[in-house]
């Protein structure tokens, strides 16, 4: 019996050995390459085609950084940040006013028009790409920032899921506000939105990751150097300065940092904003 | 009687009152979907019937480019790789996505800790981490092939030989995908009680069984979502085939290039609207139909 009990807990001992070795090289795996970068950032040319390779750089000089600086990236950094605020309030804003009539108002064809915007959940926006752009030409977006933004602010999931927030907020609430003389609008405005903060938070994280990393439709519609965003100059800079990898790598670093820094500040509200787009319910 | 009708009319302006005000405030996210997707749906169908390059009216032609496509070499080839791409890349990374799940499920220290670290990938730009990737895969002075020079005396020629470039967009899209996938398949798990596992430890069960047994069966359902999210995420990526493609040469783009690569190319390098809107159509009922018999096949594997 006590050897039994002895094994049992070696074994149980060993298993939890094995489960952080596991997670550890996972740890490895998967900051290896962002350490890597940050090296090669602060190398030289020549630093870094060395053979073998070598990971400290021999100086942290920050003449990548220099160059980097000096190509105008502080447009390119005004550009998406001004998308993804535009993007996010957009979303967050028309979002949270159809889901709250969708949520709280009886009137006709609610549950059809409804229904049909879940049914465009399922369109890939890939699949509208070319239309879109076309749209977007006789609106006279094409290369203008709000050409990136317009199309954007409009999404379906975020309505869902505010949708449902709203929907949990206790009827008695709204009643009792709406028989002390409280709008539609102000029980909008002053209660349902301030009660849905976490959702609120959860779905701006989402939409503003999107705006600040997409590539495919700023490539279409906007790339020209005025209309210029982050990941756009990337690409750009990877197809002139193939070779030149410590300038790719510091163009590179500037581009995440800041939603990086976010993520680990407030990592708790990102994942909650993960979590709650993968429950059905 | 006459008491209680105006009060009757005074609801039902009030219920008119509210009707105005619910459509004022839907209307912009109607007119919106509307605009940038429904019309553009309908518009998808109607150019993919056309030649058309943008600028011009389009012309119909019917059936053309569809038939053109049944003998386009070119799209054969986005055709394959797309699947390719897709039936590895995605079961490969649900795979890791829940034995790494099912690890930090365990009563462990820093789970916090771990669970930001595999998220980063998912905060950063795609664009960038295919950028730290080339870096990475470079034959030269890359971190991979320093350790495989070491180990095997090799240099694989990663990102310029056709036959291991796709191998490479795989793995960093299971590296990117890993996190998000994780922190979902936690949030299923969290849901499985506790005295599930206590029962069929008193039955000697082993961590292995515990996890085919229990943890599977019971979080099949968000596996299942999983499975129809990256699907269809894994049809329309871009990014890393874009990044991967730029100043490659011929065929290490072919050996890459996806369907939805081959719209952006016809489309907007190419100039021939019509003939990516086809490309586009289809791509939609290749998605439409793998999602369709994903939902067919659950009924046999997934546990409600």
């Amino acid at each position: 019996m006590e050897q039994m009990l002895k094994n049992g807990i070696w074994k149980r001992k060993a298993g939890k050995l094995l489960t952080y070795a596991c997670l550890l090289l996972g740890v490895y795996v998967m900051l290896v390459p962002f350490i890597w970068m940050v090296f090669t950032s602060f190398k030289t040319f020549s630093e870094a085609m060395r053979v073998p390779i070598q990971w400290l750089p021999d100086t942290f000089n920050l003449q990548n950084y220099q160059k980097i600086l000096s190509m105008n990236i502080g447009r390119y950094y005004k550009n998406t940040i001004f998308i993804t605020v535009f993007i996010t309030a957009g979303q967050l804003l028309i979002g949270s006013m159809a889901a709250y009539a969708f949520a709280r108002i009886r009137f006709p064809f609610r549950n059809a028009l409804f229904g049909l915007l879940l049914c465009m959940l399922m369109i890939p926006s890939q699949m509208t790409l070319i239309p879109k752009y076309a749209m977007c030409g006789r609106l006279g977006l094409v290369d203008t920032l709000w050409g990136i933004i317009t199309p954007n602010m409009f999404s379906v999931t975020v309505t869902f899921f505010l949708r449902q927030a709203f929907l949990s907020l206790p009827s008695e609430l709204e009643d009792a506000a709406r028989i002390d003389g409280c709008s539609r609008f102000r029980f909008y405005w002053e209660i349902a939105i301030p009660l849905s903060k976490s959702t609120l938070v959860s779905m701006g994280i989402l939409a503003s990751l999107y705006a600040w990393n997409d590539l495919l439709w700023p490539t279409i519609v906007a790339s020209s150097d005025k209309t210029r965003v982050l990941s756009v100059f990337i690409a750009a800079i990877k197809g002139e300065h193939n070779n030149k990898l410590p300038l790719l790598m510091a163009a590179g670093v500037l581009s995440v940092l800041p939603m990086i820094a976010g993520f680990i500040v407030g990592q708790k509200h990102f994942v909650a904003a993960i979590a709650t787009t993968g429950i059905k319910e | 009687m006459d008491k209680g009708r105006p009060q009757h009319i005074g609801k039902l302006r009030n219920r008119h009152k509210d009707w105005i005000f619910a459509y004022l405030f839907i209307a912009p996210l109607m007119i919106g979907v509307t605009t940038f997707t429904l019309i553009p749906i309908a518009q998808s169908f109607y150019y993919s019937f056309t030649k058309w390059n943008g600028v011009q009216t389009p012309v119909w032609t019917g059936f053309g480019n569809y038939i053109k496509l049944l003998g386009d070499a070119v799209f054969r080839q986005e055709f394959f790789n797309t699947f390719c791409y897709v039936f590895i890349s995605v079961p490969v990374s649900l795979i890791l996505s829940l034995i790494v799940a099912n690890l930090l499920n365990a009563k462990i220290r820093g789970r916090t800790v771990f669970r930001v670290i595999y998220f980063l990938p998912n905060v950063t730009m795609s664009v960038v981490v295919a950028l730290i990737w080339t870096l990475m895969f470079n034959s030269q002075f890359g971190v991979i092939n320093d350790f495989l020079y070491k180990l095997f005396e090799i240099r694989p020629s990663w990102l310029t030989d056709p036959g291991l470039i796709m191998a490479v967009v795989i793995v960093v899209s299971v590296w990117s995908s890993v996190g998000y996938n994780v922190v979902i398949l936690l949030a299923g798990l969290q849901n499985v009680p506790q005295n599930y596992y206590e029962a069929c430890e008193l039955d000697g069960a082993g961590a292995i069984s515990k996890f085919v047994h229990i943890t599977i069966p019971l979080v099949s359902p968000t596996v299942f979502f999983l499975t129809i999210t990256s699907t269809i995420n894994a049809f329309n990526s871009f990014d890393l085939v874009f990044m991967f493609t730029t100043n490659g040469a011929g065929p290490t783009r072919d050996a890459i290039r996806t369907i939805v690569y081959g719209i952006y190319e016809t489309g907007f390098q190419f100039f021939e609207m019509g003939y990516a809107s086809a490309k586009a159509v289809v791509l939609f009922f290749i998605i439409m139909l793998i999602t369709l018999i994903q939902f067919i096949v659950q009924k046999k594997w997934v546990h409600y």
